[in-house]
């Protein structure tokens, strides 16, 4: 059984809006040397393959990224978490929207597989968009389910998945192939590597593709074109809380929230 | 020139979000036809949205599950779109979220998801939408037709029942296509608690809990204010309060008057749920957290220390007045 995990690679989504900047020109986000990471819910559908691969050593997991040279370093994280391959889908500095970027993905998936499952997260970060992993398997002409927490291969083909809706829990039954993506549960955080694979997921391979010549019929240009990115307005300001002790600080909160309009909750 | 809505429909009524989608279509000139997915009676359906004043309305008569019946959907989507439409809009749910990407794929056209505002200007119809966790919006153009937009909830007025809705033409058709996913079992995993979306005071932790005893005090503070609990990813992600009462961007929008969040840091994808809170109430150890540059109030100090003694307090009647 092979199992893909798609990983994309964003600004840290920690970073605080005060350092945020648009870079006025490209209408886009300037990077400068903010931290990169992997996308938060790619990471649950990498813990997810990790624990299939737990479960049944004899799957084999591919961690994909796609972006510029600085994308090895996902593909680092993922070798030293011990997935078996790692495959850099080279596409430049193109700012490409979703559908090139799911067609590029989906040509880059055929080559390297096929693929029994191919994980997603369920949404970027960055863009929020959530629209890849859908795509893909539109490409690939697979099923897609999203919002999934677990997933649980059986028997000739059949495939068991939780999705979890804000708390409704829904077990579900579904045949592989198929595109899942993956939304985050206590059960599927990520694991941090040891220390030793760390060291030796340097020495390993990193498969290059799509380097040169772009992927035929990538041509779906400017279908969703940002013309514009701004920061919104602040109003707020904050008034702090003052005293000399704990209790006078817990005593003169209160008050504070006594006093707040339009509250007087009766 | 027309608008296409695509919802669902079960027990009586429309999805939520469907009657939001169609006030978003009708931003578009022209005619606005809905696209419904259901297993009910066309008779109910009639009854519920012949005063929405929409052209036509289609129903698709799904075979399998309903929740899950995004294929089904795609598969009869030629059954209702033409030359005609100018934009195929949803709610933003988890449903036209394996939808509508797929959609605009198949028809190669451009897609914006969790639409925030739909802008008109001479000669073209930009998108809003916050990207980058909320921490700054981005304006789309599209130029294909149609153009897919899912709509984010709470985002758009609902649609309501029209004066002279004028007649609606009402077409009933099988689904031809047989369901990839099925239904084995459902439970609500927040059966019985309050909600959270709908609570006047909510009382939230994060991260800077940093353990389990630490949110049973948050909730112990919640309790003696009669308020909501809610958590951001990284308490839910810690297991110290269940996926429904996760607060952000991907989790739950709160419309509390009072937000009271402990140990958050205020990352944006947590405060991208707080867009409609009346004030938030930051109580945090570090005086340099992103929380106080949105919050009305702060207080800078150790949560383990103040907690107990605010409980204490309220306890003993100092919150008259604040609590339900």
């Amino acid at each position: 059984m092979k199992i893909a995990v798609c990983l994309k690679q964003i600004l840290d989504p920690e970073l605080p809006s005060r350092v945020f900047e648009v870079d006025e020109g490209t209408k886009r986000p300037r990077y400068g040397e903010h931290p990169l990471v992997i996308n938060p819910f790619d990471e649950n559908a990498l813990e997810m393959a990790l624990q299939l691969k737990e479960s049944d050593a004899s799957r084999e997991l591919t961690a994909l990224s796609m972006g510029g040279e600085a994308v090895e370093e996902v593909l680092r994280k993922a070798l030293a978490l011990m997935l078996d391959k790692a495959v850099l889908i080279k596409s430049g500095e193109v700012d490409l929207d979703s559908c090139q970027a799911a067609q590029l993905l989906g040509e880059c998936l055929k080559q390297t597989g096929p693929y029994d499952l191919i994980l997603f997260g369920r949404q970027a970060g960055d863009w929020e968009r959530g629209q890849v992993g859908a795509m893909v398997a539109e490409h690939l002409n697979m099923p897609n389910i999203n919002n999934v927490y677990k997933v649980e291969p059986g028997e000739s083909g059949e495939a068991t998945l939780w999705r979890d809706l804000d708390g409704e829990i829904q077990k579900i039954k579904g045949r592989l192939p198929m595109v899942v993506t993956a939304t985050n549960s206590p059960s599927n955080v990520l694991r941090s590597p040891k220390v030793k694979n760390i060291m030796q997921a340097y020495s390993k391979d990193i498969m290059e593709v799509g380097a040169d010549e772009p992927v035929p019929g990538l041509k779906r240009n400017g279908q969703a074109k940002i013309v514009d990115l701004y920061k919104p307005e602040r109003k707020t300001v904050c008034e702090f809380v003052k005293g000399d002790s704990a209790q006078e600080l817990a005593d003169n909160l209160i008050k504070k929230l006594c006093e707040m309009e339009p509250v007087k909750i009766i | 020139m027309s608008a296409l809505v695509i919802g669902g429909f079960r027990n009586g009524s429309l999805e939520p979000g469907v009657l939001e989608a169609i006030s978003g279509a009708m931003l578009f000139d022209g005619e606005v036809r809905l696209f419904l997915y259901t297993k009910e009676s066309v008779a109910s359906i009639q009854e519920r949205v012949k005063g929405l004043g929409l052209k036509a309305v289609s129903v698709l008569a799904v075979n399998g599950d309903f929740e899950l019946a995004w294929d089904e959907v795609l598969g009869a989507i030629g059954e209702v779109l033409n030359d005609a439409v100018s934009a195929v809009v949803l709610p933003a749910d988890a449903f036209s979220a394996a939808l509508s990407p797929r959609l605009a794929f198949k028809l190669k056209v451009g897609i914006v998801s969790d639409c925030t505002g739909i802008v008109k200007e001479p000669g073209k119809i930009r998108m809003l939408k916050a990207v980058f966790g909320s921490k700054a919006v981005a304006v789309y153009e599209m130029n294909t037709k149609p153009v897919v937009l899912t709509l984010k909830k709470g985002a758009f007025e609902p649609c309501m029942e029209k004066e002279s809705p004028g007649e609606t033409i009402f077409t009933m058709f099988e689904s031809q296509v047989a369901p990839a996913f099925k239904l084995v079992e459902v439970r609500r995993e927040d059966a019985g608690e309050d909600k959270l979306e709908e609570a006047r005071v909510v009382v939230s932790g994060g991260r800077g809990m940093g353990s389990a005893e630490g949110f049973s005090q948050l909730k112990e503070l919640a309790r003696a204010l009669g308020a909501s609990v809610g958590g951001s990813r990284a308490a839910v992600d810690a297991g110290w309060i269940g996926s429904s009462r996760q607060v952000g961007l991907t989790g739950k929008s709160v419309r509390a008057e009072i937000y009271i969040a402990v140990g958050i840091s205020g990352a944006s994808q947590h405060m991208a749920g707080l867009s409609s809170v009346k004030k938030i109430v930051a109580i945090n150890s570090n005086p340099e957290a992103p929380i106080f540059e949105a919050a009305s109030i702060g207080l800078v100090a150790d949560y383990k220390q103040l907690l107990p003694l605010m409980i204490e307090s309220i306890k003993k009647g100092a919150a008259e007045g604040l609590v339900v």
